[in-house]
């Protein structure tokens, strides 16, 4: 049987709970956005239940710390077949009552890891290059363009650190944002067309040159430095900006 | 009169010499103001060098009144440009900064301007103004002025998350000699008290909860190494005796650069390679959190680390009777020790052979590096590397194959992540971890539907 959710993460939960419910064995779950194409299977519409969401991520914290958290990150890379990965990854967690992602040994449980690793990394990525531009008193916006829909693992962790400000965090990949004030955080849809934020005033110089000076001249390398700041990233970070114009090296 | 930026680029310039750009420890926060401290530690950007920039790191003067040969701030120095900052102007400066996400924080250092107490006086307004002007919550580490007064110490060490004291050289003689103001004495004298006031401190918060932390992400020190000829078995028993007798988070090694020109340093032709410095962290890693002790890495007869191989893998090639190990029995403390088994694999395979028993093939997964792993280990007794564990080809099979030299050595995967990240010990999974704990409740990011 084919289950079909609504495309949040409680909903592919209450999916996984339907699906041991039924003890269905032969069970594939998708978001309504991809299914049109397999029309051939049987299918049955999940109502998105949070209490039952939550029982399934209660029974996979027992199996290990931390265990719900990394199948949400997995899901947020909304890559398709996903949930079938989870699924799998569940079954056997549930089996062996173990930690899940310990089976690495099992080529879907590998593949699953690794997806939850790319998307966790990308997030870390997000915490580090995430670069304010100042609007006015406490006011602050920033852009990026990560390749996976990251904000949702990002927002706590600035509102955490600035929660006098009121910010913004364009995800221009995406079209989200997340809106932040001391009252609280949220993430909201935006057009496409948005004006650029302006990177020229004196502490934005002032980063570049200290950027610039902090380098150790005779140990460049430049493909050391690539290979943690991947130039796909660079577009949106103050430091790399206008990295062709002509710049004095001092000793 | 110098502007801001102008001190900027001097202080900068005078303190990127400096190793640990580490920002990790540290889980200060508060509503009233702004940042916070993150557990694993957030590098923002990675220099033209490949250095993580974590901190801003500068001075708070270079106008120093010591004459150390190995320092471009000595005194003797008539090349270099000089600067003070105000503690406003450095406050303000590391706020802005902050606030638009470029860093975690402060690193401050500083020469010696006038005296000890005033230089140390100077860094604590700039604490004070941060941490009780500003409301700022961040990071910050400090590096203590040997000589001033140990009350100074106390103060400042209420303000910042971790300070260190450089032990400068590894040992006496080279002290002497290089840094003739600097005595042993005065470097070790305020790592013992910051050792002893950690400790009241943690006493004194049993009895009233809200007194204030001292220095919570605890001490680190730096040392040059191949300004003298100092070997790498004293570096690291030095190193050993740091962090057992003053609860040393880190030891730093910092490979000399040449900056000045004394008949007892050595040229500026020959540098020290960045990949002794590297070894160096490979064995202080090995002592830390894979249960070597220093004389197990290097001893009496090869007083000095193999330039060629990481210090696990010359280990290993020096104990053959006790490989290949059997993944499937072996215990934690074995595989350990197995070249190209890490701390997180060693763990994975404990947790995966509970279900199955391994093969060679599973190995990978589970994260071992099959490159110098194969040699070592066998699975259900299959031995699956290109020579055997025996074979004279041995150390030769081991050898990576880039060339060697200065440039080689960062091209790769053989970079520990330490290294690389400035923070300690984290893997990309751990700070995948890391940003989990960020997540709020998983069913209350409904705020996206
Ligand atoms: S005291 Fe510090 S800044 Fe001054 S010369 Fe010695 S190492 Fe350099």
């Amino acid at each position: 049987m084919l289950y079909i959710y609504d495309g949040s993460f409680d909903g592919v939960m209450t999916a996984v709970f339907e699906i041991f419910d039924f003890k269905d064995k032969s069970a594939m779950i998708q978001p309504e956005t991809q299914s049109e194409n397999m029309s051939f299977y049987e299918r049955h519409r999940v109502i998105t239940d949070f209490r039952r969401s939550f029982r399934v991520q209660a029974g996979l914290e027992k199996l290990g710390k931390g265990v719900p958290e990394r199948m949400y990150t997995a899901w947020l890379s909304h890559s398709e077949g996903i949930e079938d990965l989870m699924l799998a990854a569940i079954r056997l967690g549930f089996k062996y009552r173990v930690n899940p992602f310990t089976l690495l040994q099992d080529e879907r449980v590998h593949a699953l890891d690794g997806i939850a690793k790319k998307v966790g990394s990308e997030a870390h990525r997000m915490l580090q290059f995430v670069r304010f531009v100042k609007l006015g008193d406490e006011l602050y916006a920033a852009d990026i363009k990560p390749e996976y829909d990251v904000l949702p693992m990002i927002g706590n962790h600035f509102h955490k650190r600035f929660p006098q400000s009121r910010f913004m965090i364009r995800d221009l990949t995406h079209l989200r944002a997340i809106i932040s004030s001391p009252h609280g955080w949220e993430i909201t849809s935006i057009q496409s067309a948005q004006p650029p934020l302006p990177q020229n005033g004196e502490y934005e110089r002032m980063w570049k040159k200290y950027f610039e000076i902090i380098a150790i001249e005779q140990r460049r390398n430049l493909k050391l430095q690539q290979q943690f700041v991947p130039k796909k990233y660079r577009s949106f970070l103050t430091e790399f900006l206008g990295e062709d114009l002509p710049t004095k090296r001092k000793g | 009169m110098l502007t801001v930026e102008q001190k900027l680029i001097i202080l900068g310039n005078a303190a990127k010499y400096d190793a640990s750009c580490s920002s990790s420890g540290s889980g200060r926060a508060g509503k009233d103001g702004f940042g916070n401290g993150h557990m694993a530690g957030i590098c923002h950007t990675w220099a033209a060098d490949g250095r993580c920039i974590s901190l801003l790191k500068v001075l708070m003067s270079n106008a120093c009144i010591y004459d150390c040969a190995y320092c471009i701030n000595r005194c003797s120095n008539s090349e270099t440009p000089r600067a003070t900052f105000r503690p406003e102007e450095l406050a303000q400066l590391t706020a802005e900064f902050y606030k638009r996400n470029y860093i975690e924080g402060l690193f401050l250092s500083s020469g010696v301007v006038k005296t000890p107490d005033y230089t140390m006086e100077l860094m604590i307004k700039t604490l004070q103004i941060l941490r009780y002007e500003y409301r700022f919550y961040g990071y910050i580490h400090v590096k203590v002025i040997p000589g001033a007064d140990p009350r100074l110490v106390d103060v400042i060490g209420m303000l910042a998350d971790r300070l260190s004291v450089n032990i400068e050289l590894p040992s006496n003689n080279s002290l002497k000699l290089l840094a003739p103001q600097k005595e042993r004495a005065g470097i070790i004298a305020p790592m013992e008290h910051i050792k002893l006031a950690k400790k009241q401190n943690l006493e004194d918060r049993k009895k009233y909860r809200s007194s204030p932390l001292f220095a919570p992400a605890g001490q680190t020190t730096q040392m040059i190494v191949g300004a003298t000829p100092d070997t790498d078995l004293s570096i690291l028993r030095l190193s050993k005796g740091m962090y057992r007798k003053f609860d040393m988070k880190r030891v730093y090694f910092s490979a000399y650069m040449p900056v000045g020109k004394h008949p007892a340093l050595p040229s500026a032709e020959k540098p020290t390679p960045l990949l002794r410095e590297h070894r160096l962290y490979q064995a202080d890693w090995l002592m830390r959190f894979y249960r070597f002790d220093a004389e197990e890495i290097v001893d009496e007869k090869s007083p000095n680390l193999d330039i060629e191989l990481d210090p696990k893998c010359s280990w290993a090639l020096r104990h053959l009777e006790m490989f290949p190990v059997e993944v499937n029995t072996a215990d934690y403390e074995l595989l350990l020790r197995v070249p190209g088994v890490g701390v997180k694999s060693a763990q994975r395979i404990l947790a995966a052979r509970k279900t199955r028993r391994l093969e060679a093939e599973d190995l990978r997964k589970l994260g071992v590096v099959m490159k110098r792993a194969q040699y070592f280990l066998t699975a259900k007794g299959r031995f699956v590397g290109k020579v055997k564990t025996d074979s004279p080809y041995l150390r030769q099979s081991l050898l990576e194959r880039r060339p060697m030299g200065q440039l080689s050595l960062f091209d790769g995967s053989a970079l520990p992540d330490m290294y690389a990240k400035g923070y300690e010990g984290l893997h990309i999974s751990d700070s995948t971890a890391a940003v989990m704990n960020m997540l709020p409740a998983i069913s209350a990011i409904k705020t996206e539907i």
